[in-house]
């Protein structure tokens, strides 16, 4: 049996087709995770932002709430300080011991009238960063937010 | 012997090569699997992305609600600004109470991601202040 292969004609058509074909396919993938990385983010946010209120509410009923370097409470002996470390997780931690990660994804988070104002940032790739600011209501937050 | 009997047998259409194409109907069929898949996965992931935001709206909510039950409950009046401040981040937010003798009904509603309206609501122990 006689097989014939491909013309030169054929193949560069093929290229041409794979080509074309090939951006649109990248971006179609591209769009799809940046949708689903967007919205599982948002649910991500939503979770911290629900620990991060308990843990406030619990501190501003126990304790009273200090201006100074980022959010603080005094709870009798013990000094409660909300701190954002190098891997963007926002810790609670107490002099008294005890250190507990409430949020991930947290840039920011600093008195504001009336409560505290909670920032997360989300860095997709270089140059496309999202950000989402709560605000978090906090009876006896220091009069005039920030000092 | 069947020298003079046609061939019965239907021959496919061959082209040059001698090899037999793609019709229409196949090229149609495998284009419109490739356009359900597609709009399939847009469609789902454009969901999670909606999910997402509706799961901050609802925080959101939670946030207020918490606020005017704590409120409530002691019997103090919330700070006009902290509402208006925790209102304007929710779209479309509305607060309604509802005083039934010793019990108070909060209910906040907002509009959804998708348009369409969300309620939240709270029964509290405690008169409106």
């Amino acid at each position: 049996m006689r097989r014939r292969g491909f013309t030169l004609v054929e193949l560069a058509v093929c290229l041409s087709l794979l080509g074309l074909v090939t951006p649109l396919i990248y971006a179609f993938g591209r769009s799809v995770e940046d949708r689903l990385s967007i919205g599982l983010w948002h649910l991500d946010v939503a979770d911290g932002v629900r620990d991060v209120a308990d843990a406030l509410r619990e501190d501003a009923r126990g304790g009273t709430a200090v201006a100074g370097q980022g959010v603080g409470f005094v709870r009798g002996d013990c000094a409660v300080v909300y701190q954002v470390d190098d891997a963007e997780v926002l810790v609670r931690r107490s002099s008294c011991g005890g250190e507990l990660g409430l949020s991930r994804g947290v840039s920011a988070m600093v008195w504001t009238a009336g409560g505290v104002e909670l920032t997360h940032t989300f860095r997709q790739r270089p140059g496309a960063t999202l950000e989402t600011v709560f605000f978090i209501p906090v009876d006896g937050a220091p009069a005039g937010g920030a000092p | 012997m069947n020298r003079a009997m046609p061939n019965t047998v239907p021959r496919e259409p061959q082209g040059r090569s001698g090899r037999r194409g793609v019709t229409l109907v196949e090229l149609m069929i495998v284009v419109a699997i490739l356009g359900i898949s597609v709009s399939g996965a847009l469609a789902g992931t454009h969901r999670v992305r909606q999910l997402g935001v509706a799961e901050l709206n609802r925080e959101r909510a939670t946030l207020l609600l918490d606020y005017h039950a704590g409120h409530v409950a002691a019997g103090t009046a919330p700070d006009a600004h902290v509402v208006e401040r925790l209102r304007s981040e929710l779209p479309g937010a509305d607060l309604k109470t509802d005083v039934q003798g010793d019990l108070t009904t909060l209910r906040v509603s907002w509009r959804d991601p998708t348009g369409g309206p969300a309620t939240l609501a709270l029964v509290v122990f405690g008169g409106a202040p």
